[in-house]
């Protein structure tokens, strides 16, 4: 493609991940992470449980492409057809109208950032990774790995090796950003992985939202998404991190995501799977000091040859913390949704408050829901609770409704919006009128 | 065939029925070397209650009741107690039970004893007919239960309703499968526990609608009292839904007492232990209405009583 400038060899060997390093112009300790990370990659077992992924070949895929066009400040400096991509996607208009800062990732770098000027003067720190680890080495190398260590499993173990863009975000002591920051990820090469990790750090008193969207075309060969997120929560500070995912159906979704949340501090994950052959993601928050509080709302939707494992965890290991995980799937046309939910409560864990509840939407006689929650409870002074449903839509709602005059497709996607709502609520306006479109146009058809 | 002198009820060895009824060993695969039949022919009603654990230690070899098969035929009607009393020297049981189409079956199992480490039933139900089992354990030192309910027929139904109490260093695995093969079925399983001192419980739940079958209503509940510092609960109910005309649902709740409600109790001049005692037997109150066999219900309430004066539960 013309603007590639630099495309690694298929698969994956410690001269390919040398090369990557090399590229970026690493110091000498992340090489030597990346090629120790290498090492977990190649003795551990591909997972056998979850969604099937034994079509997924690691040594048929191009694990570091670079566009040509350096990292530009300004849209207008972004070279053309890679702004034509992203015009598409409404990138820059979302940015004017609602945002506080935008990064917007083409293949493996991140191509345009922006943040508002007020929250640079504030000190707000929003760069792509490999930018953070050169202007801030010791903070960086602080947090870097910290939640998610490279042995953590097989595909934290690919992206620590191989990993390339993603955000470097620092919010400071007491900087609220009342306005999101946004970053959005495209795979555009055939057969070509994106390993982004993220990193966000919120200071004491700080609160940051910051949202991100995926997407692909549609390729005859698979393309992988393993990224790993890190959110450090310091104390009374709040972080929400919101993604919407609609990658294409070729794309393999195997995601590490990991918050942890010190002293009154708060972590939110909104996730949203819409897309993907099969998606594996389960966000974790860790309550690790006192009066932490976490809550995960995850909503995944599945058509024809998808697979949603999905869902959440929250270990308790302080007194008086609370969370929740709440979330809804909907699986249509032969999709498959599985929630896989785990509250921990560990014995120094008095006085907590966990619930999670699970929500299945079957459109069809064809479609599978599959939940897979577990409590573990070591402490007796807590109230823990879990809850799981799964049923088609109410034929009574869908008479009243049509009763009112609504055609019966109509009704279906005004109860599946409505069943929804507890996700759409949490996102920026922008989004939430992106979402129930595609809801909308999603449902269309699908009678039954 | 063993004289139980119960109208209605056959029992046989297992090598004895097969031998009298080929046919029907071979429909419900009983290929065991050793245990019992109960079997209840067609249209037959048996009102007298079994139980099971009176007649077993009349028997000279204990082995064979180590695995019993249950068949009911056609229309038919039994009622069960397997009780495992304090003295029992038994390890394992495994328990299968048929039941035909429009049968109908009442199995209440309580455990006394510490010995058993294994205990495994599976009832499979064909058209129309209909299970209601219950189960008390108060004692064990290690017990793995294994509960299956396998609704092959339509418009069957199954009723299971559990309490467990659990103190000292007992250890209880429960394991649960509600399996649904036929559309028109209803399943419903709801367990109350109440552990207390360094006891550990480990609940796997799993219901299976399978493609195709429609107008299911399944619902599994697992409620647990926690009062111990070193008690230990894992619970992990899953659900595995391969058609959309169902109404599945499972709930799990672990904690303790409700502070608020202690204190309103206190507040109208119950003692402190006393007010406890109110919470915990409302806590499982839905488990003794279920309970309508009249017959063993006083004996199974006082042996839930007894219990619960030896745990270390009242502040």
């Amino acid at each position: 493609m013309s603007d590639i400038v630099f495309k690694s060899k298929k698969g994956i060997n410690k001269k390919i991940v040398a090369q990557i390093s090399d590229e970026k112009n690493e110091p000498g300790w992340m090489t030597d992470f990346r090629l120790k990370a290498l090492g977990f990659f190649e003795r551990m077992p591909m997972p056998n449980w979850g969604c099937d992924i034994t079509a997924l070949d690691t040594n048929n895929i191009h694990y570091y492409v670079k566009p040509k066009g350096k990292q530009e400040r300004s849209w207008e400096d972004v070279p053309p057809n890679i702004k034509a991509t992203f015009e598409k996607l409404g990138i820059p208009h979302a940015e004017r109208q609602f945002l506080a800062g935008v990064g917007a990732q083409y293949e493996s770098e991140l191509i345009y950032k922006n943040l508002r000027e007020k929250w640079k003067k504030k000190g707000v720190i929003f760069l792509d990774t490999s930018q953070g680890l050169k202007d801030y080495p010791d903070l960086f190398k602080t947090y870097f790995a910290s939640i998610v260590p490279p042995d953590d499993n097989k595909f934290a173990a690919l992206n620590a090796a191989v990993w390339s863009g993603g955000n470097f975000v620092v919010i400071p002591k007491g900087v609220h950003i009342d306005m999101p920051l946004q970053a959005y990820f495209r795979i555009e090469s055939e057969a070509m992985g994106q390993f982004e990790r993220t990193l966000i750090i919120a200071q004491e008193g700080s609160f940051v939202e910051y949202v991100e969207g995926c997407s692909a075309p549609v390729y005859r060969h698979n393309s992988l998404h393993s990224a790993v997120v890190e959110l450090i929560a310091l104390p009374g500070s709040k972080i929400r991190y919101t993604t919407i995912q609609n990658w294409s159906e070729n794309v393999y979704n195997l995601v590490t995501k990991r918050a942890v949340a010190h002293k009154n501090a708060t972590v939110e994950w909104i996730d949203g799977n819409f897309g993907s052959k099969a998606t594996m993601k389960y966000p974790c928050i860790v309550l690790k000091e006192k009066g932490a509080k976490g809550q995960i709302i995850s909503i995944s939707v599945a058509n024809r040859g998808q697979h949603q494992d999905s869902g959440g965890k929250i270990i308790h290991l302080a007194p008086d913390c609370s969370s929740s995980i709440i979330s809804k799937s909907i699986a249509r046309n032969g999709g498959r949704t599985s929630f896989r939910g785990l509250l921990k409560i560990a014995k120094e864990a008095q006085q907590s408050t966990a619930q999670m509840k699970c929500d299945a939407l079957l459109l069809d006689a064809i479609s599978r829901s599959d939940t897979y929650p577990k409590l573990d409870v070591k402490n007796k002074a807590v109230d823990v609770g879990h809850e799981a449903s799964v049923s088609k839509v109410s034929d009574d709602q869908l008479f009243y409704l049509q009763s009112r005059g609504l055609h019966e497709s109509q009704a279906q996607a005004l109860i599946v919006n409505g069943f929804i709502d507890a996700f759409v609520n949490r996102l920026p306006m922008e989004y939430a009128v992106e979402i129930n479109r595609l809801m909308a146009s999603d449902m269309e058809g699908s009678i039954g | 065939m063993h004289n139980w002198d119960i109208e209605g009820l056959f029992i046989y060895h297992i090598k004895e029925f097969r031998a009298l009824y080929p046919t029907l060993a071979l429909q419900y695969g009983i290929s065991e070397p050793k245990g019992i039949v109960l079997f209840v022919p067609k249209g037959n009603r048996v009102d007298s209650a079994v139980d099971l654990d009176h007649y077993f230690s009349k028997l000279q070899d204990a082995d064979v009741s180590k695995n019993i098969i249950i068949l009911l035929e056609k229309y038919s009607y039994l009622k069960i107690y397997d009780t495992i009393r304090v003295s029992s020297d038994l390890s394992v049981r495994r328990i299968r039970c048929f039941l035909s189409q429009s049968s109908n079956l009442t199995f209440v199992y309580t455990n006394h004893c510490k010995v058993i480490r294994r205990y495994a039933v599976a009832f499979y139900l064909k058209a129309s007919s209909c299970l209601n089992y219950f189960m008390v354990i108060t004692d064990c030192d290690t017990l793995k239960k294994d509960l299956t309910v396998i609704l092959e027929g339509e418009n069957s139904t199954a009723k299971m309703n559990g309490l467990y109490l659990m103190d000292s260093n007992q250890k209880f695995h429960l394991n649960v499968l509600q399996k649904h093969k036929k559309g028109s079925t209803v399943s419903d399983f709801a367990v109350y526990g109440i552990i207390s001192g360094r006891s550990e419980v480990w609940f796997k739940g799993n219901v299976v609608v399978e493609k195709y079958v429609t107008e299911v209503t399944v619902s599994q509940c697992n409620k647990i009292l926690l009062f111990g510092n070193e008690s230990y609960v894992e619970s992990m109910p899953a659900l595995e839904i391969e058609n959309n005309d169902v109404q599945c649902k499972h709930a799990t709740a672990v904690g303790q007492l409700d502070a608020n409600k202690l204190f309103y109790l206190q507040s109208r001049g119950l003692s402190s232990t006393k007010a406890q005692a109110l919470l915990i037997e409302a806590f499982f109150d839905s488990f003794k209405k279920a309970l309508d066999t009249r017959a063993v219900k006083k004996e199974i309430i006082q042996t839930i009583k007894y219990k619960m004066k030896r745990m270390d539960i009242y502040e």
